[in-house]
């Protein structure tokens, strides 16, 4: 007589794991017959399974979704299979349900053939993305410093120089091969899309905004853009510093307008609350 | 058999008749907290973020008192115990100084994967055993009285030899902690697996229900689905009277996740709760409430 021992929780939960989750292992499970001795494979509940697993695919779909709503747009019908894919091969591995959508536009760099159909779409998925980071990002939801009082300081210029300006924590900045805000709003508008796309760096910087706490966009130049993610890595770098790093190795004729450049950018990013205060 | 919990219990707080904090809902329910008196919220929106959610739960502490329902311990699973979630869990209790906490009887996650779903355990000594032991602990890293849900489910699973109602007592016992009896999961559950479900209260330990939930549920094609989407139906409401005149409860919550109505109805349905409450269980309603209603 064959001795047959029973499957351990471990055992159990594993295998449904798969067959819940993975189409392939389910398909395989539906269509062989379980040898007689595989007491697991044999008791499994296939009616069970298929409902626990289209309740599981419905709520992937359902988050990406919504996280993604351009990119399912643009990619559409096969928009499912892609997702069940993505949770198939970079499983969510954090409690918080919307970091499971985190690693989809590292995702996106693996499947050859919708990258050589949309070369920009890694790049979407991660604009997308960038606005749930910046929305529930942990930082402390910081109230700004009037307007008045910031502008105050700029009309003594070496007491503006040495102070330390203090940036939006819940901040993204980001340099993109395509010029993915434009894209967007032609998916958005279901423009005909073109069969080669140029590259056209584009910098964009996502910030929640420090009264509504909503996310805002702004796409800037390359030189704002140094300019806050010096301040993002060097807290506490003063106005001085970070004028002086920006015109450094430029020739003499530009050195004016970069300066005043730089001046303009400084004030648009206090109106929007990028920087929020000054130390 | 003495018990920690059962004592802990008598000097739990009576919260009344409470909401689940819902994004969708949330201006309503602040702008009703004289009818609604405390609000359940899902730990997993709130644990470790900021902006909307941030705020939301501050206004949400202003206004009423507070606990937590997770849907992501996986009390079942047999990866270890997620010592990060417990810590960020524990931090959000003390910071709404939450009386108790509670998640689901089941697992959610296995092998390092969450499939963000409730999913059914074998009812089995060896799985009964396990979760106890993994209640156990985690109730004494939190440092707060657990409760554990009894959870619907649909499919058979392997390994299950021991009736659920064994396999709760067990689990609750073991652990010393409490249940939350969500009464409509019973009222599913009783009509997917055809069971008696008044059989099935009768054989719980009542004497640990600390809180209890009631919802609407949904039908697919061949099982009710505990949905949270539509109103709550009389047998539920029924099942929900049979409990309190049984046993002493803390508190009761609505479950409404999905196809929002007016919100005047859900207003509607905690009133038809309160009215039983306050015949059956007049001291779970806070002076306050008694003084308004009176």
């Amino acid at each position: 007589m064959i001795k047959v021992s029973q499957p351990k929780l471990g055992e159990i939960e594993s295998k449904l794991y798969r067959l819940w989750t993975n189409r392939q292992e389910r398909s395989s499970h539906f269509e062989q017959e379980a040898e007689a001795e595989d007491i697991l494979a044999k008791s499994i509940d296939n009616k069970g399974v298929k409902l626990y697993s289209s309740l599981i695919e419905l709520g992937r779909v359902d988050l990406m979704s919504s996280i993604f709503p351009v990119l399912k747009e643009l990619v559409g019908k096969p928009f499912k299979s892609l997702v069940l894919d993505y949770f198939e091969q970079l499983p969510p591995n954090h409690y918080n349900l919307n970091q499971s959508a985190s690693r989809f536009a590292d995702y996106l760099l693996t499947v050859d053939k919708l990258v050589a159909r949309y070369p920009f779409i890694s790049e979407l998925a991660d604009y997308e993305w960038i606005e749930l980071a910046v929305l529930e990002d942990d930082s402390q939801n910081l109230e700004r410093c009037s307007a008045h009082s910031m502008l105050e300081s700029v009309s003594d210029p070496e007491r503006f120089a040495a102070l330390k300006p203090v940036l939006n924590c819940a901040f993204i900045a980001r340099r993109y091969k395509y010029a993915i805000p434009r894209l967007m709003q032609q998916i958005k508008d279901e423009e005909k899309m073109p069969r080669r796309f140029k590259p056209e760096p584009t910098c964009v910087v996502v910030y929640r905004d420090p009264d509504t706490l909503d996310a805002r966009f702004l796409e800037v130049g390359e030189v704002s853009l140094l300019l806050l993610e010096t301040l993002k890595t060097k807290p506490g770098t003063t106005y001085g510093e970070l004028i002086t790093a920006a015109v450094t190795n430029q020739d003499e004729n530009s050195v004016q307008s970069l300066l005043s450049g730089c001046l303009e950018a400084i004030e648009q990013f206090k109106s929007l609350g990028i920087i929020v205060a000054e130390k | 058999m003495s018990s920690e919990f059962l004592a802990a219990k008598a000097k739990m707080p009576n919260l009344g008749i409470g909401l689940g904090l819902r994004r969708e809902l949330a201006t309503q329910t602040f702008a009703s907290s004289a009818s609604i008196d405390w609000l359940e919220l899902v730990p997993e929106n709130y644990m470790n973020l900021g902006g909307h959610a941030r705020s939301r739960l501050d206004q949400a502490k202003s206004k009423f008192p507070l606990v937590t329902h997770g849907v992501n311990l996986s009390i079942g699973s047999t990866d270890p115990l997620n010592v990060d979630y417990l810590r960020s869990l524990s931090k959000l209790l003390d910071y709404i100084d939450a009386p108790w906490w509670s998640d689901h009887l089941c697992f959610t996650s296995v092998d390092g994967a969450y499939m963000h779903d409730l999913l059914p355990l074998p009812l089995s000594s060896e799985a009964a055993v396990h979760v106890a032991k993994r209640a156990r602990e985690a109730q004494a890293l939190v440092g707060r009285p657990l409760l554990l849900e009894n959870i619907s489910y649909y499919m058979h699973m392997p390994g299950s030899h021991v009736p659920e109602t064994d396999f709760i007592c067990e689990i609750l016992e073991r652990a010393d902690c409490g249940l939350l009896l969500d009464v409509n999961n019973v009222y599913v559950n009783s009509v997917n697996l055809n069971f008696d479900p008044y059989k099935f209260l009768d054989e719980l330990p009542l004497e640990r229900v600390v809180q209890i939930h009631i919802a609407g549920h949904g039908r697919s094609e061949e099982v009710l689905i505990d949905t949270h989407g539509a109103a709550v139906i009389e047998p539920v409401f029924q099942l929900l009277e049979y409990v309190l005149k049984r046993c002493e409860v803390k508190a009761i919550m609505l479950e409404r996740d999905q196809n929002y109505p007016q919100f005047e109805e859900i207003l509607a349905e905690l009133d038809q709760v309160r009215d039983m409450v306050k015949k059956l269980q007049p001291q779970m309603l806070t002076g306050k409430r008694l003084c308004e209603s009176a």
